[in-house]
């Protein structure tokens, strides 16, 4: 039971961190492989806040989005525009660049050490249930993540903006033409994947340490629940992370040698059975 | 066919470019280059700093002229990867011309270097590094480090002392650690305790939940854990706490992972644990409190000598024999020679090489964490004097 809450919280927090890059990747076609440096920035920003006025991880999550939003909205006003009208060549050379940037600024700014946020105090430690200790910490990350993740669901179902977005994901051409202004509609999302990265940034630096080359290490994690849940579809990255999780958690503890080698197998079996990814869009 | 003037220009820059490159290098006769290779960035910067705090203390207090002789150090860094000291080695040897090379964090980094040493015959002095069959390797090693079977064995001694039965081995899957697992099985089951389970973690792993989980099932009454100093002894200390398996009974029995420097960051639920070690700044002998004091005023509270920091001082003052038996001059022979046996007093404690296996003779300290003054230390309640090296005991050559 332990195992399960911990496979789940840490595949909830790969979905947080993928979220974005499905739709970017999936919807508007851009291959940004700078995404996972967006998650390292959220981290790095609530790390700084926290060192600098005290304040608890939940305290800091907050003002730690909305910088890395912030900091995702100018670069997708700038760098971003020009790796629009790219080829896909193009687009990996910009935004791995962009990563690099990234790595050698969080390196200047902080330092080449791991750094984990602490958990607040109340929250460490287990909790009894039925004679099985779960960890608090897990359990809270797994309520908020499937907090985000209804809130998710609302928008995309239930306002107007997540029915723009469903149209412009699912013919822009015509939802241009219908009155709905694609770009801007794009540009949101893009801001929004952003700031979910960094919510996975900041809450996961249990499972996913802060280092500077957290962008690159875990962006193959991040590209394979893309690939694997289906570029373009939530429901698939929600999926795909969570088997993710799981299968890595359990994995672990079943074989401990081979532990972190266990995904990958899985993830060559599912794409030998469904090379477009479990929950695809159809093109 | 007539050659132009640019033709004319360019043999003639080609010609004074070659004869610059082939003009001898000038060494003053008296200067001894040495060289430090060790990890400066990436995830062990640690050792890199210590090394280089207490190169720089020895070098100021000893002066850097050892007989008449200028020690230059120099630094190389090899960042997170390990294999690159291989060609860092290379590089110093070829390029540099360094007499000896010390330094070396990690037992990768170690052996990358062995066929370095060999062929140029440059004799290494290992700060650190846990593997026993090291040294076998060459002729021109030496260490003053520690390895696993040293701290093991001890610690399955005292933990037999404790009473203690039934214990789960946790180590970092390298060769430091399966010679951790082999030490303490060794040990303990010669005093009659069993082994629950041995779980070995992938070196690199953040979160251990799933492993210290493993551990929690296997219900021993200890664990003895080994890590990498840094990220994985931290990650390790604190999933232990957060887990409960200190409340359900399991003692932690380790080596380096707790060092001072470490204790803010893994927090309270450090208290109580123990561990076999070499060395810690708490221990109360006036060689122990002037070294600490010397570093700590060079470089702050951040300087607080811990293993790394002794285990290069101690790697200096081998260095100064060697100079002083060869006079300066290149003699690997002479210098491995000069060493055997070579002992002396340093702040861990009286301290000696061996002369039949070169590997390092020292105390090994049984020490626990308790609080002392708005910290913790880690308090040596025991000694276990002049351990040698007991796997090079046991499979003698």
């Amino acid at each position: 039971m332990t195992l399960a809450i911990d496979g789940i919280s840490f595949g909830m927090i790969l979905f947080l961190v993928s979220a974005g890059m499905t739709i970017t990747l999936g919807v508007m076609r851009v291959v940004n492989l700078a995404h996972c440096g967006f998650a390292m920035l959220g981290g790095y920003f609530a790390f700084a806040l926290m060192h600098h006025f005290g304040l608890g991880v939940l305290a800091a999550l907050p003002a730690a989005v909305v910088a890395t939003m912030a900091v995702g909205a100018v670069l997708e006003r700038t760098v971003y525009r020009w790796v629009y009208g790219r080829s896909e060549l193009g687009q990996v050379l910009m935004t791995v660049g962009l990563t690099f940037v990234m790595v050698a600024a969080v390196n200047l700014g902080f330092g080449s050490q791991l750094h984990t946020l602490p958990v607040p105090g109340d929250l460490a430690g287990v909790v009894e249930l039925q004679g099985v200790a779960i960890s608090a910490w897990r359990s809270f990350l797994l309520a908020i993540s499937l907090a985000i993740g209804g809130g998710l669901w609302l928008v995309l179902e239930r306002t107007l903006f997540g029915a723009r977005l469903r149209a412009a994901v699912d013919n822009p051409r015509m939802a241009q033409c219908a009155g709905i202004d694609v770009r801007a509609v794009f540009t949101v999302t893009f801001i929004a994947g952003c700031g979910l990265a960094a919510v996975g940034g900041v809450l996961g630096t249990q499972m996913l340490p802060l280092e500077p080359t957290y962008a690159l290490k875990h962006l193959i994690l991040v590209l394979v629940v893309v690939a694997v849940g289906g570029p373009g579809s939530l429901k698939g990255a929600l999926s795909a992370a969570l088997v993710i999780g799981v299968v890595d958690t359990f994995g672990r503890y079943l074989l401990p040698g081979a532990g972190g080698f266990v995904i990958y197998l899985l993830i060559v079996a599912i794409l030998m059975v469904r090379p477009e990814g479990l929950l695809a869009r159809p093109r | 066919m007539p050659v132009g003037i640019f033709t004319r220009w360019s043999i003639l820059l080609f010609a004074a470019v070659l004869f610059s490159t082939a003009a001898p290098v000038v060494v003053r006769a008296d200067e001894i280059k040495v060289g430090l290779i060790a990890p400066f960035s990436g995830a062990y910067s640690e050792h890199g700093r210590r090394f280089k705090e207490a190169v720089e203390t020895y070098l100021a207090v000893n002066g850097a002229t050892f007989g008449g002789h200028t020690v230059t150090m120099i630094y190389r860094d090899t960042g997170a990867v390990p294999q690159r000291a291989h060609q860092l080695a290379q590089e110093l040897v070829t390029r540099d011309e360094v007499q000896y090379i010390t330094g070396i964090a990690m037992t990768p980094e170690a052996m990358s270097v062995i066929d370095v040493a060999n062929e140029a015959k440059v004799p290494v002095i290992v700060f650190n590094t846990g593997t026993s069959a090291l040294l076998r390797k060459s002729p021109y090693m030496v260490r003053v480090g520690y390895t696993l079977w040293s701290v093991a064995i001890p610690m399955t001694k005292w933990a037999l002392k404790q009473g203690k039965k039934n214990a789960a081995i946790v180590v970092a899957d390298f060769a430091p650690g399966e010679d951790g697992i082999a030490a303490f099985t060794h040990g303990f089951t010669t005093g009659g305790g069993k082994i629950a389970g041995v779980i070995k973690v992938p070196l690199g792993t953040a979160d251990f939940s799933s492993y210290l989980q493993r551990v929690k099932d296997l219900a021993p009454d200890c664990m003895f854990v080994f890590m990498p100093k840094g990220p994985m002894s931290i990650a390790m200390a604190k999933g232990f706490a957060e887990r409960g398996l200190k409340s359900a009974g399991i003692d932690w029995y380790g080596t380096g992972e707790m060092e001072e420097d470490d204790l803010p960051a893994i927090g309270e639920s450090a208290l109580g644990t123990e561990s076999a070690f070499i060395y810690g700044p708490d221990l109360d002998t006036p060689l122990n409190r002037s070294f600490v004091t010397e570093l700590t005023k060079r470089y702050g509270p951040a300087g607080l000598p811990q293993m790394g920091t002794i285990e290069a001082y101690d790697g200096m003052r081998v260095l100064a024999q060697m100079i002083k038996a060869t006079n300066g001059k290149r003699d690997a022979a002479k210098a491995m020679e000069s060493v055997r046996g070579f002992a002396w007093e340093s702040p861990r404690g009286p301290v000696s090489i061996d002369p039949k296996t070169r590997d390092f003779v020292q105390n090994i300290y049984i020490r626990k964490i308790v609080k002392s003054g708005d910290g913790m230390v880690a308090r040596a309640i025991f000694t276990y004097p002049d351990v040698k090296e007991p796997w090079l005991e046991l499979n003698p050559e």
